[in-house]
């Protein structure tokens, strides 16, 4: 197997690795670095579980080489818990009861993070568009969907 | 409402769900985060074809790759070659035949999953093709190859229930419909893939952990499968990344194959199925043709129902049988009718087996007779909303199966409540609405749901809880039913603390463990807060009858006056002590504060006429669906499902509002879209691309009300939930798309494209429903 | 054992030597949409993966000499947030939001859509109705080449080995009546059933000009539908005359029936969605 060296900050913390040319960035976090927050569903960008941040935006870890993810910053669930304690977002989806089995949890709630980063206060639509990605079984979307609402509200008051 | 209620503290509490931060946060191990030091990897040889003779299988080549630890075969079984909870008709590895494309024939345990699967490919079986039986239809033929060799005309199994005199109830009735519906098959589609984990523990025992919700199924499986006594295996149920029936049946194959590679290499064997095996060799929804004749008078009281269900069992039996007699029992709905006749057949085919899935053939049954009802109501020119209060239930009336209702108010205060809330008299139309793009339309179904097993499962239908206080006043409680993402952890949490009278954060469920609990059956039929709920307040009182023993010498208080409450227990004139000091107090005296509790269902029955109460206790539901059908397209969007729930007494109200949400966007799912696609055998609807999933997109609003009576079998007056959340639902929405197009869908899934082809079709006939 | 290679060429003139050079098979690498997925499912070949994401040359939206050039390594978010495209080409953002989902849109590119050459691309019927023409280039050479003539069937197109899509170049706001429509099994994280793309100029009340209708998932490739177009382009507007060409498409295509649909759906959504579509775009230019 070709490997490739690579430097890549995951959650604030810079990686050198070698990694194998083919190895994605879902199981780079998983099985290299240990973040097992990052879920495998469907590994074919189809439901969304495998969602991180890669530079500001929200993408399916499953579909991306992490030879091809060199140089970037990826923030995955286990980098949103701050050392001031769970991110508002974390918390609103405790709070509005967002959160069933929790295997689509890490996914809703990274897909929700670079909706809010880009629009601090969401339509009901953005809010669905953002989601589209993201297949939930346990929901039926609804507290999802209020629990972000939720998390925009606190947050807007938290910069305020 | 009873005055009792008022005085719950956590019971009827919006509790956050006790797991909720680990799984926030990431941290929630699941069985696919597990590993182990000198931990091997597993992988199925899946059969690839859908009928056939296995004429040879040929390890050699897999058995020499490097890293390869072990390739077993049937051969290599030292118990029995069977499972199946029911009927024992399945090899956990086929030996002689296979039956459908995910029948495992071959297991690998390698170094990595890279080498386990190309061990796969090095194993060569050598088939002999045989003829497909793909529909029951096609296996009832007389000339149809047998499936199973005992099994004549390939029926797995038939069911009847026999109420009144049909003949003379259609006799009685002055208007009469007939509707044949079928429906597809529906994949579960838990995000968390199969995944485990099996090790040896000890000298001759093993370890079992995984994603599943019958831990004592898989407990038995492995003992039969490895000849091991029941007390050489234990089985833990990791966090479980959703289960919906999905994880009932099939773990006790897909993991007792595990427990087999772990026994042969000694070492500790990980396995995770890809989404594509895991929806190939998995139990689905039983697809049905289902038949049905009603008979009502000009006032509309119904007179007679007369129902044959044939239902797709797939390779194996499984679940069938109960899914058949919950399928039977309830085939008719909440309804008052005098003769009934109902026939079910299960016929065996090259499909998956069809197995447990949310609902267990109730939802089938809603779609049939909810659907005929609305015919039957067009047929009386009368709205579908008085037809069903006309027949429905009330206090003292008989259900099909002659169990009487006591106090079932609650079921048609559903009905009412829904109704209402969606502005059913308002918005209702009866006339078809024509040139236009748009059509909006409005259907309802109404459900009871016979709560945990019945009658055909009661011998399974206990369970016991292991309590413990410990000396600062924390609890542990274990259970033998588990938390597969519904929330039984955190209502259990409220049932427990609700018992001590203390704070929910003082209780901590403890994961389940065949070893904490005696057998306590399965996690299904919708029984976790009743069973487990009730086997912990049977262990809780009597713990607490000996704190308040302790209690009462403490506060010279006589021990009938002692009462648990805010972390207090009280005493006579103000006296009281806190909760925590009074376990230490207990300890300090050497008082044992532990105990197992066990609770058994009432009693309930069903003889070979369908006659019997079925079932202790039932749940009701009503839902209405409002949908916009476009007629370019025939794409429909369920604009708001309005849902109205008996289930007694109400643990947590927003877990319970979260599962009705739930169930209702999994049935319109059912209803829509959701279809494996299986005319061949080889499933075309194998992957999350092509097995269409409804997303944020498709979510209705939903509107959701509980109607609280409470029960006298339920803990604090509760009643089940789980499975009555979906129900109704996919029977709604159809009978809204029906009234959208005004024409009635009887095929599931109502997918754009039916719609579109009737709709095509009906602007070319004159004569419309 | 498969053994693949990687390598991130740092410009153009890079990546077109190390495709010219190459001995084995070159796959390129865009957003890994479409190959991540092959991938992961065991589909992929071995061969040399050249990662085009982030190439400079490739990633402009640009508009030269009344033309707008777009970089093949164009995310389907850049297009949508592009105010150029707003303007100018906003058929190609319609379609462009309806693809996959918001994480796909991040990542997948249009010379990804376009290299993969399904007969559903959503952005390829877009192209075909803007008369698109794609620029291919080679270390010795780059041609154009009208979007019609680059698909020869699904998953293949007129590129050579050595050559790779560099950039799609379209005339600017060329029409008033357009509209794009596809029709998935659900909202989002749909493939085509059929989408439809259609671009006119409403040259008087009673009359359309240059006009193109382009489907999708009716054929082996996308088609332009040149049987509806005489219709509309010959006979004055009205609701005869759409039902009319409405009618016609069924001389234009010829879908199958596949895991998502009959071909006599497709064949009643085709007719459909034209008619329906047209009335809609008309109101909505007149209003």
């Amino acid at each position: 197997m070709c490997k490739i060296n690579i430097t890549i900050t995951v959650n604030n913390v810079v990686y050198h690795e070698q990694v194998p040319v083919t190895m994605t960035l879902l199981d780079f976090l998983r099985e290299r670095l240990g973040l097992t927050g990052t879920k495998a569903v469907c590994r074919e960008g189809e439901c969304g579980a495998c969602t991180v941040i890669l530079n500001g935006q929200a993408v399916n870890s499953c579909l991306i080489l992490v030879a091809q993810a060199h140089g970037s910053q990826v923030l995955t669930i286990e980098g949103l818990t701050g050392t001031r304690g769970d991110h508002p977002i974390q918390q609103a989806f405790i709070d509005a009861g967002a959160v069933q089995c929790g295997y689509c949890t890490p996914g809703m709630i990274m897909a929700s993070k670079a909706l809010l980063d880009q629009y601090p206060q969401p339509t009901e639509e953005q809010i669905r568009q953002a989601l589209s990605g993201n297949i939930c079984r346990c929901t039926g979307y609804t507290k999802i969907i209020a629990a972000v609402e939720q998390a925009a509200k606190m947050l807007t008051e938290e910069r305020s | 409402m009873d005055m009792e209620g008022q005085n719950y503290i956590t019971v009827g509490l919006p509790l956050a769900r006790v797991d909720a931060r680990g799984k926030v946060t990431g941290e929630t191990r699941f069985a696919t985060d597990l590993s182990m030091p000198g931990m091997l990897w597993g992988a199925f040889k899946l059969a690839g074809v859908v009928h056939a003779r296995i004429k040879a299988i040929d390890t050699t080549k897999a058995k020499a790759l490097k890293g390869v630890q072990a390739v077993l075969t049937a051969a290599d079984i030292p118990g029995v070659n069977q499972v199946g909870p029911i009927i024992k008709d399945q090899p956990i590895l086929a030996s002689d035949k296979v039956r459908h494309v995910g029948d495992v024939v071959a297991l690998v345990a390698a170094q990595t999953p890279d080498i386990a699967y190309q061990a796969l490919e090095l194993i060569q079986v050598d088939y002999e093709e045989l003829p497909p039986i793909l529909t029951p239809q096609d296996g009832l033929l007389e000339e149809a190859p047998l499936l199973h060799a005992d099994k004549p005309g390939n029926i797995c199994l038939r069911m009847k229930l026999r109420r009144g005199d049909i003949v003379e109830g259609f006799r009685q009735a002055d208007q009469e419909i007939e509707d044949t519906f079928t429906t597809s098959r529906q994949e579960h589609c838990y995000l968390e893939p199969m995944a485990g984990i099996a090790f040896p523990e000890g000298v001759g025992s093993l370890a079992i952990y995984g994603s599943l919700q019958c831990p004592f199924y898989v407990q038995k499986a492995a003992s039969d499968i490895l000849g091991l006594p029941l007390n050489r295996v234990r089985v833990v149920q990791t966090p479980t990344g959703g289960g919906f029936g999905g994880k009932e049946d099939t773990p006790s194959e897909i993991y007792v194959r595990l427990a087999l590679l772990a026994r042969a290499t000694g070492r500790p064997v990980k396995l995770l199925l890809s989404r594509r095996e895991d929806i190939l060799t998995t139990s689905k929804r039983h697809p049905m043709k289902i038949k049905i004749r009603l008979g009502a008078t000009a006032q509309g009281k119904l007179t007679a129902a007369q129902v044959a269900v044939v239902a797709d069992c797939g390779a194996y039996a499984t679940i069938s049988p109960p899914v058949l007699f919950r399928a039977t029992a309830h085939a008719v709905g909440p309804y008052r009718i005098p003769n009934v006749h109902v026939d079910t057949t299960g016929v065996y085919t090259n499909h998956p087996p069809s197995g447990a899935y949310r609902g267990f053939g109730q939802p089938q049954m809603a779609v049939a007779m909810e659907g005929a009802l609305d015919h039957l109501a067009q047929r009386l020119n009368m709205d579908p909303l008085d037809l069903r209060l006309t027949n429905v239930l009330t206090p003292g009336d008989c259900t099909c199966t002659g169990a009487v209702l006591e106090n079932c108010q609650d079921l048609k205060q559903t009905i009412e409540v829904a109704a209402k809330s969606a502005g059913w008299r308002q918005k209702y139309r009866k006339v078809p609405q024509l040139h236009k793009r748009y059509l909006r339309g409005m259907g309802m179904a109404v459900i009871h749901y016979g709560n945990s097993l019945g009658a055909k499962g009661w011998h399974l239908d206990a369970a016991g809880a292991l309590v413990q206080v410990h000396a600062d006043g924390s609890i542990s409680v274990g259970v033998g039913n588990i938390d597969m993402g519904q929330g039984a952890n955190t209502v259990l949490t409220q049932i427990a603390a609700e018992a001590f009278g203390v704070s929910p954060t003082n209780v901590n469920i403890l994961e389940v463990d065949t070893t904490r609990v005696p057998d306590s059956g399965p996690t299904v039929a919708s029984r976790t807060t009743t069973l487990s709920g009730n086997a912990i307040l049977d262990a809780a009182a009597k713990i607490k009858s000996t704190l308040a023993a302790v209690a009462a010498e403490h506060l010279s208080t006589p021990v009938v006056q002692v009462r648990f409450e805010h972390d207090q227990v009280l005493g006579a004139a103000g006296r009281s002590i806190s909760f925590q000091k009074l376990a230490q107090l207990a300890y300090e005296q050497n008082i044992h504060l532990a105990a197992q509790g066990w609770w058994v269902a009432p009693y309930s029955s069903f003889d070979e006429n369908g006659q019997g109460n079925a079932y202790y206790e039932y749940s009701y539901a009503t839902h209405i669906a409002e949908v916009t059908v476009d007629v370019v397209t025939g794409v429909v969007r369920v604009d708001k499902v309005t849902a109205a729930h008996a289930i007694g007494r109400v643990i947590n109200p927003v877990a319970a509002e979260g599962q009705v949400q739930g169930g209702i966007v999994q049935g319109l799912g059912y209803a829509l879209t959701e279809d494996l696609r299986d005319y061949t055998g080889y499933i075309q609807g194998n992957s999350f691309a092509t097995y269409i999933l409804p997303t944020c997109l498709e979510a209705p609003q939903i509107e959701v009300h509980f109607v609280e009576n409470p029960s006298v079998h339920g803990p604090f007056g509760a009643k089940s939930l789980g499975e009555p959340a979906l129900i109704p639902a996919p029977a709604a929405v159809i009978n809204a798309v029906s009234n959208a197009i005004s024409w009635r869908m009887h095929a599931l899934p109502v997918s754009a494209e039916s719609i579109k082809l009737t709709l095509d079709a009906a602007a070319r006939d004159t004569v419309r429903l | 054992m498969k053994s693949f290679q990687f390598q991130t060429p740092d410009c153009l003139a890079h990546a077109l030597e190390i495709l010219a050079q190459s001995q084995g098979p070159v796959r390129l690498l865009g957003g890994g949409t479409d190959l991540g997925v092959a991938l992961q499912q065991g589909r992929l070949a071995t061969c040399l993966l050249l990662n085009i994401a982030n190439l400079p040359e490739l990633t402009t939206i640009e508009e030269e000499d009344g033309h707008l050039s777009i970089g093949s390594s164009v995310t389907y978010d850049q297009l949508i947030a592009s105010p150029l495209l707003q303007r100018q080409a906003p058929l190609l953002i319609q379609a462009a939001r309806t693809v996959g989902s918001p994480q796909i849109r991040n990542r997948g590119t249009i010379g990804g859509n376009l290299g993969n050459a399904s007969p559903a691309g959503d952005l390829i019927v877009a192209l075909y109705a803007l008369q698109a023409q794609i620029e291919v280039a080679s270390q010795n050479q780059t041609r154009k080449i009208p979007i019609v003539e680059f698909f020869q069937g699904p998953g293949r197109t007129v590129l050579q080995p050595h050559e790779m899509i560099t950039h799609i170049h379209l005339p600017s706001n060329s029409g008033d009546v357009t509209f794009f429509w596809k029709v998935g099994l659900r909202a989002a994280q749909a493939i085509a059933v059929v989408n439809l793309a259609v671009q006119a100029q409403r040259s008087d009340p009673e009359h359309l000009a240059n006009i193109t209708v382009a489907y999708g998932a009716v054929a082996p490739t996308v088609v332009r539908a040149p049987s509806a177009e005489e219709v509309l382009l010959t006979q004055p507007l009205n609701d005869f005359s759409l039902q009319k060409a409405a009618r016609q498409v069924q001389r234009d295509i010829t879908p199958i029936d596949d895991v998502r649909a009959s071909a006599r759906y497709r064949q009643l959504l085709a007719r459909d969605m034209l008619y329906y579509g047209l009335q809609e775009a008309l109101e909505k230019a007149a209003s």
